[in-house]
């Protein structure tokens, strides 16, 4: 077989080691799991440009080092934000639950809110997505460590916001390998906010498995702010019932390289998936948006839009697909992805795929990329604003449609905020 | 107020304006009229600043500054004001948030203390009452689906709002109804006073029957060919360019 | 209200009515079967061709050996065994013949049955209705007729079958053969540059503007012979040509294998337009037989200001992969893709573009419109690429599929990237099915089921029609209706 990358040597040989200390080591099952998980990762190794889903990402900066001091450093650090004060915050420090720093007291009965490595360690499994061909996925399972198991019951409804922090700090090799895992029950609601920050090098590799039941619904918002000089690979799959909502937001600003991935598959009538974000990125920074959105049904919808800003050398990559399955009728799937270049060296990849085995369907896509229309800019400037501060309006104003998409009036002030930091660091 | 001398510009390369002059003094209301392809909007462009309009030679004397040097942000906080022939469509910009930034960028220019959202509100609904303009509009992104004479209407609005020193209008009486017409005419002769002046350019005379010009000239390749009163628009009407032009 | 499957199954088994299925009994020169360096070498030969082109194609067939099939189109078929095709077929003829008269009959028979205009006189003498066009008949794997040349040759214009370009002008040949597809380009482009046979070349000097449309007509005859055409135009300097093509095969139970390679290459302020109507026997409605057609099309603008333009109407093939492609490099070149693409019954068909921008100001425009019928499956894949030093070059894409019936399919997979910050990239893509309104207001106003359905069709193709040259047009949109034949109830 071919060579395999450093790293992916580098977890072969430490899995001995890590099978018998990660929680859930006194698990037979679990350690059954974690040893399918390598067994698979091990054929795979990390995902390459020649893998038609990676072709836009080139993971090497990550994969080529064994120790994190190989990775080229980036001077620019996360954006500072002001933080959003939720009634409920978990908070994870480099991978671990931290029950100090959390604050759960109080949740209503009916919601359930733990860490995977207690219910890991409990011997306690829990059925994992058996993708054999996401090999960031089987890694994952080989050295999870921790993560956020939520189960809401029937019927019951959360009105605040619940927070899930995930902070890191770099300096240790591992990677930060979260599970998380959401199951909402019949008619239930939750709103969820994730927050990724950190400082210095590192990896993560959070996996979230979601499904929705009957009538149940899910605000799913995640702020990626990674340090400049982290990796950032998620994975979030979420399987909808009938009348069921997902509804993700993802802003991105952080992380060397990130990616965002997920896959919804809507199995049952009268679903909607509705998956929005944007992305700010410059210096080096490499941001992949990559969504699939199966209709295995009739009768449902979908919906993406994704925009980006993209300044310095900054790079991004939009694939997205909508796959409708033969006898899935009756079924809208809408998407649109916007880029926009601040500078010549900033680019963008984009690769939109409608794959259609029905008839009775009305599917769209549409993608544009290029720069501030000029002649906006010259309007506002012929009316007395400077450049710089027409080209930011004009930045707000691209941004303003997917931003005030957002349903919960907190969580979209909180991400304006963020925005226009970021653009007066420009 | 307004100096141009033997100026001459190019546009992707062909010259358009060549050899302009033309003198504006405080209080002076001047009309620029010419056959399509003069170089009217061209004059508008290189006044207001825009990219990819390039000054070849001449000068271009405001309020004795060289109004070349300045970027177009600048001369429009100097009190350049360009009442845009096909005013740009600007989406996910709200018309107020545009006016208060612009307003307020011209005021800190001027050493002006910046007007707060509720000052500023309470100014502009004066500014759409006296003008008889909807205020809805606020709301709306910039010029995003308005209609023609909406859109002139904003252009008027934010002269009357800006009260700048130098008006520039090109061409704005094209596509306009009657009514439209007269909105324009009246926001224009509401600011004509003593200190401010106006450059009309225009194909026609009728915006002319509502604001009274003090001199007209005619633009022909490049050059004002002929200057006269206000009969010359006249003139104009009755006789055509071509023979003007050729006399 | 969907198409109701028993009605849409029930005319699918109607008889397939490809007019172009029958066989002609021509007698043939065949190479042995397979393929191997003693192929090459008796291709080489037969042509008569010189050292340095026989030590192209063997490079070729080398490489070739070394290369895997590719697999990433959306099209499912079984493994093609190399060795079991035909690489040369050619009607037997005494001498070449000088001119028209001296054509096999029997040949030109079938041309004439295909409706292919060889009747120089006819023009000549003014008969109205016939077409002023010179026609380049490539039969199997050589040319068998070449018409109008002396008036073309008038022109500067040089217009002839390749194997004899090869000989004649092997500086032109030399200079741009692989220049813009080369034989390591892609699989079928390498086997191609082996084992080709024959095609249609074409020189339009500086300043010339063609005087007559050319075309080349395709067809295979014999069976288990593969067909491997090549064909190179060169538009120099200030020139303009409009390029025809054609093709059709016989109705036969086994899979026949086309994998042609087209490269045009434009030089400054020159223009190309090439139209296509595919219409190869598609198989019959179980599936069984019709061609593979394994295309490589390429134009390469290498001068300011150079234009093409491709036109294709796809109607034919069991299996189409083709993506004429723009290589847009001099600064303000223009290319564009207006293509049509139907596919019914068993038809699959992963068809595009590419639109590589290299210079300042150039621009593409692409309009795609694939139809699905029966158990079809069509895919659009196309390219745009914005190179770093495409300053203001635009894009333009649609991409509209239209769905008739519940068990087809229709993907698009467009890849767009964006190098260049002042480029600007607008892609648009839709699918739909066909509107059950639109059908029943044709209907009620007294139209068949198939003529309404032509007509709309017709209609959602409208733009692409629209491109071609009126003689195509008027066959296009013929062809239209009736591969769609046995598509609705």
């Amino acid at each position: 077989m071919k060579n395999r990358t450093p790293l992916a040597q580098n977890y072969l040989d430490r899995f001995e080691t890590a099978v018998s200390t990660l929680p859930g080591h006194e698990s037979r099952s679990v350690q059954a799991l974690r040893r399918q998980g390598i067994d698979t990762f091990a054929a795979l190794d990390f995902p390459h440009k020649r893998i038609e889903e990676w072709r836009y990402t080139n993971l090497s900066a990550l994969t080529k080092a064994t120790a994190n001091e190989d990775v080229p450093f980036s001077d620019l650090d996360a954006i500072q934000t002001a933080s959003l004060d939720t009634t409920y915050e978990m908070v994870f420090v480099n991978g671990r639950f931290s029950n100090e720093e959390s604050r759960l007291s109080g949740l209503p009965t009916g919601i359930t809110l733990g860490g995977i490595a207690a219910s890991l360690g409990s011997g306690a499994a829990f059925s994992l997505s058996s993708e054999e061909d996401r090999a960031l996925i089987a890694l994952n399972t080989a050295f999870m460590e921790d993560g956020f198991s939520l189960h809401v019951d029937d019927g019951v409804q959360l009105d605040s916001i619940l927070k899930i922090t995930f902070r890191n700090e770099g300096g240790t090799a591992d990677g930060r390998h979260i599970r998380n895992v959401i199951s909402l029950g019949q008619g239930s609601m939750i709103t969820l906010l994730e927050e990724h920050t950190g400082s210095g090098v590192y990896f993560s590799n959070p996996v979230t498995n979601i499904s929705l039941s009957d009538g149940a619904m899910l605000n799913h918002y995640k702020l990626q702010n990674e340090s400049h000089n982290a990796f950032h690979l998620s994975l979030t799959d979420c399987e909808n019932a009938k009348n069921s909502v997902y509804q993700n937001f993802t802003f991105s600003l952080g992380g060397k390289i990130s990616r965002n991935e997920i896959k919804t598959s809507i199995l049952g009538e009268n679903s909607e998936s509705h998956l929005n974000g944007a992305y700010l990125m410059r210096g080096k920074q490499h941001c992949d948006t990559t969504t699939l959105t199966e209709h295995k049904v009739s009768k449902n919808i979908s919906s993406q839009v994704y925009k980006g800003v993209l300044d310095d050398d900054a790079h991004g990559v939009f694939q997205g697909k909508i796959h409708i399955f033969p006898d899935a009728q009756q079924v809208a799937g809408d998407q649109l992805s916007k880029a926009l270049l601040l500078s010549d060296s900033a680019g963008v990849d984009c690769k939109p795929e409608l794959e259609i085995h029905a008839d009775d369907v009305k599917c769209s896509h549409g993608a544009t990329s290029g720069e501030l229309d000029e002649d906006a800019l010259f309007y506002l400037q012929s009316r007395g604003i400077s450049e710089s501060s027409a080209r930011k309006l004009l930045i707000e104003a691209f941004l303003a449609d997917v931003l005030e998409s957002i349903s919960d009036t907190p969580v979209k002030e909180y991400f304006n905020s963020i925005a226009a930091n970021w653009l007066s660091e420009a | 107020m307004l100096e141009i001398k033997d100026l001459r510009a190019t546009v992707g390369g062909k010259e358009i304006l060549k050899g302009l002059n033309l003198t504006i003094n405080s209080g002076e209301v001047h009309a620029v009229m010419g056959p399509n392809g003069a170089g009217k909007s061209t004059l508008s462009y290189v006044l207001s600043g825009r990219a990819g309009y390039e000054v070849t030679g001449g000068t271009v004397t405001y309020k004795g500054k060289n109004l070349l040097d300045m970027t177009p942000d600048v001369r429009a906080c100097e009190g350049v004001f360009l009442a845009f022939q096909y005013p740009v469509e600007i989406p996910g910009v709200a018309s107020a948030t545009f006016l208060k930034t612009a307003f307020n960028a011209q005021r800190k220019f001027r050493g002006e203390e910046e007007l707060d959202a509720l000052q500023f509100l309470k100014l502009v609904r004066e500014k759409t009452t006296e003008l008889g303009i909807k205020d809805d509009m606020l709301k709306r992104a910039v010029n995003v689906g308005f209609s023609g004479g909406e859109k002139k209407r904003n252009e008027v609005l934010q002269m009357a709002l800006f009260e700048p020193d130098l008006m520039l209008l090109d061409e704005t009486d094209s596509g306009l109804d009657i009514d439209a017409l007269k909105v324009a005419a009246d926001g224009v002769n509401r600011l004509r006073s003593p200190e401010r002046s106006a450059l009309i350019i225009t194909h026609y005379q009728r915006l002319l029957d509502y604001v009274v010009p003090d001199f007209v000239h005619v633009l022909a390749d490049g050059k004002i060919v002929k200057s006269g009163d206000k009969s010359l628009a006249l003139e104009l009407e009755e006789k055509g360019y071509a023979e003007i032009s050729a006399a | 209200m969907a198409v109701s499957q028993e009605t849409v199954e029930q005319v699918a088994s109607v008889a397939e009515k490809y007019k172009y299925g029958f066989v002609s009994d021509i007698e043939s020169d065949m190479a042995p079967l397979g393929l191997s360096e003693d192929i090459v070498r008796f291709i080489s030969a037969k042509k008569e061709e010189p050292e340095w082109m026989l030590e192209w194609r063997l490079k070729a067939y080398r490489y070739w050996l070394t290369m895997v099939e590719p697999t990433w189109a959306k099209v499912d078929y079984p493994k093609i065994d190399f060795q079991d095709i035909y690489y040369y077929s050619a009607p037997i003829t005494k001498d070449k013949p000088k001119s028209l008269d001296e054509v096999d009959p029997e040949l030109l028979e079938v041309y004439k049955k295909l409706g292919i205009p060889l009747r120089e006189q006819e023009v000549l003498a003014g008969v109205e209705g016939a077409y002023n066009i010179a026609v380049d008949a490539v039969f199997d794997s050589v040319s068998v007729a070449t018409t109008f040349r002396e008036r073309l040759e008038k022109e500067g214009v040089i217009f002839c079958p390749i194997s004899e370009a090869i000989r004649n002008h092997p500086e032109l040949v030399k200079k741009y053969l692989g220049s813009v597809v080369p034989y390591t380009d892609n699989f079928y482009s390498a086997l191609n540059c082996a084992v080709f046979t024959d095609g249609s070349f074409c020189y339009i000097p500086k300043g010339v503007r063609c005087p007559m449309e050319l075309s080349t007509y395709f067809r295979i005859n014999a069976a288990q012979t593969g067909q491997f055409e090549r064909t190179l135009i060169i538009a120099d300097d200030d020139s303009y040509v409009s390029y025809l093509e054609g093709c059709t095969a016989p109705m036969r139970d086994e899979n026949q294998l086309h994998a042609a390679v087209v490269e045009l290459v434009i030089l400054d302020n020159a223009e190309v337009k090439y139209s296509t109507v595919q219409n190869w026997y598609p198989g019959d409605e179980n599936g069984v037989g019709g061609i593979y057609n394994f295309v490589t099309k390429r134009a390469a603008c290498r001068g300011v200001n150079a234009k093409v333009s491709w036109t294709q109407v796809e109607t034919g093939s069991a299996i189409t992969w083709k993506y004429p492609s723009c290589i847009l490099q001099g600064d303000n070149s223009v290319g564009e893709f207006y293509s049509i693409a139907i596919t019914n019954n068993l038809q699959q068909a992963d068809t595009g573009t590419k639109m590589i921008h290299l210079g300042k100001n150039t621009s593409s425009t692409i309009i795609s419109k694939g139809i699905s019928a029966g158990r079809a499956q069509s895919t659009y894949r196309g390219l745009v690429r914005m190179g770093k030093k495409a300053e203001n070059a635009r894009n333009h894409t649609v991409c509209d599929s239209l769905l008739i019936g519940d068990k087809c399919g229709a993907h698009t997979v467009p890849y767009i990237e964006n190098q260049s910050r002042t480029a600007k990239i607008e892609h648009e893509a839709t699918t739909s099915k066909i509107s059950e309104e639109q059908l029943f207001y044709c209907q009620q106003r007294g139209l068949s089921d198939e003529e309404s359905m032509a007509l709309i069709v017709n209609g959602f193709c409208k733009e692409v029609l629209q491109k071609l040259p009126m003689e195509f047009a008027v066959e296009a949109q013929k062809l239209v209706g009736i591969s769609l034949e046995g598509s609705v109830g």
